[in-house]
């Protein structure tokens, strides 16, 4: 099999697709249910700990290069790195199925609503098949393409909505001290900033070179900027009240601004685009991590079986929108955290320990 | 559900026809045994919903266990409902 380049500079659009993602719609009204009117705090402080992630991440991209992290977890940890393959499989599935039930629901909810669940969730994963199928070198260059316009929609919007913001909105800050603030900080955390240990799949496609540190991490902060715009736009326009108690708070503000109704396309074109990248990346790295893990060498022949996995599990993975709002609330920030953080943090460890203790060892081996 | 059941073995059915024969002619046995092992799952659990069956759901088993440890977060924070 032929190995697939990006080069950095791709990798960027695919980070900033992936951070943005989902949490476009669904972060604004989460963190501002929880820290009102302080909720833009909250992806600052929440770069943090990305940074971290990502850091270590490329530490390892590093000192294992051409190893995608189900690879190199089962070099460091030998056969306990084969169950840590698994859980990072897991959750590039699982995450993979959230992210394509959220996708489906707004189209369901909002636009089609007479069409059966079951045809969008099948065209979806059929048209990220064909995508998955065709490889990570043609997916970065089409969102390459596609985000320039995307990010023309998106300043559009901003710049309309923000003509009718109230900066009164803002006020008091810190008004019920720092404990809402740093709990909507471990949301954020939570989705979208570790869900970035997805990349451990991806970003051994990367071709070295010297920036290969700053692409990556400037598309990070790039991506929880824009998600700062969107809950500041949220907050501005609508009172952080009203922005709470919405389900799609974006769309609601584009509505509420007179005119807005046109400009409803370009935000639903907008959705779909970062939240379709982020489903093909997880897609991907489900793929791509089985692959590794069962030693296959082409991975095209299992993107269908994949696909058809994930799309039957998120139909059958909540009963009902409560559970989903309580999962993806309380529940998903304890489960997610210590798979997102813990795995390359212990890889990370056991990686230098095995350098420091056998320095020979590792060279010989690759 | 006599639709449902037709349309589902239809779309497995394409899949299987897409991949599998090619598999089989070139040998690639392991190939196919991740294949399969990717697609029973699904099949599964396709079939299952389309006849109503109860199945184990992955939900349930996370939030029995992480339960405790959300509810002790919330409270720490004070956003508890």
């Amino acid at each position: 099999m032929g190995k697939a380049y990006i080069s950095d500079r791709q990798f960027f659009f695919l980070m900033l697709g992936f951070v943005v993602g989902t949490a476009l719609f669904l972060v604004p009204s989460a963190v501002i249910e929880m820290a009102g009117q302080d909720a833009w705090l909250a992806p600052f402080i929440a770069m943090l700990p990305g940074i971290i992630l990502l850091s270590l991440l490329l530490s390892l991209h590093k000192m294992y290069p051409g190893n995608s992290i189900v690879q190199y977890s089962e070099r460091i940890l030998g056969l306990p790195g084969k169950a840590v393959g698994l859980l990072i499989i897991w959750f590039a599935f699982h995450l993979g199925a959230l992210v394509l039930r959220n996708i489906v629901n707004f189209i369901d909810v909002i636009f089609l609503v007479d069409t059966p669940a079951a045809v969008l969730y099948v065209t979806i994963t059929a048209l990220s098949a064909f995508a998955v199928r065709l490889g990570i070198e043609v997916m970065a260059r089409a969102l390459g393409i596609a985000l320039i316009f995307i990010l023309v929609f998106f300043t559009i919007i901003q710049a309309t909505a923000m003509l009718f913001a109230q900066y009164d909105n803002l006020t008091p800050v810190l008004e019920h001290g720092i404990m809402p603030v740093a709990r909507s900080v471990i949301g954020i955390t939570s989705f979208p900033a570790g869900e970035i240990v997805v990349f451990g799949m991806v970003l051994y496609h990367v071709k070295e070179s010297r920036g290969v540190a700053w692409y990556p991490l400037a598309g990070l902060v790039a991506g929880l900027f824009m998600l700062f715009l969107s809950i500041e736009r949220s907050i501005t326009v609508l009172s952080p009240a009203v922005a709470a108690r919405a389900v799609y708070t974006p769309l609601v503000t584009i509505n509420s601004i007179p005119g807005g109704q046109i400009l409803v396309t370009l935000m639903a074109i907008i959705w779909y685009f970062f939240s379709i990248i982020k489903f093909m990346i997880c897609y991907y790295a489900f793929v791509q991590g089985a692959s590794h893990w069962a030693g296959v060498s082409d991975f095209r022949p299992l993107v269908l079986p994949a696909g058809a996995l994930m799309a039957v599990f998120s139909i059958y993975v909540y009963e009902s929108a409560i559970d989903e709002l309580f999962f993806a609330k309380s529940i998903w920030p304890v489960y997610a955290i210590p798979l997102e953080y813990g795995i390359p943090l212990l890889l990370w460890i056991g990686a230098l320990l095995r350098k420091t203790l056998a320095p020979g060892k590792n060279k010989t081996k690759s | 559900m006599v639709t449902k059941f037709l349309l589902i073995t239809l779309a497995y059915a394409i899949i299987i026809i897409l991949e599998v024969p090619r598999l089989v002619a070139q040998k690639r046995w392991k190939d196919l045994g991740a294949f399969w092992l990717l697609l029973a799952p699904a099949m599964i659990y396709g079939y299952g919903m389309v006849f109503d069956l109860k199945l184990p759901n992955p939900t349930d088993f996370l939030e029995a266990v992480f339960k405790p440890a959300a509810m002790k977060m919330e409270s720490f924070f004070g956003t508890a409902k």
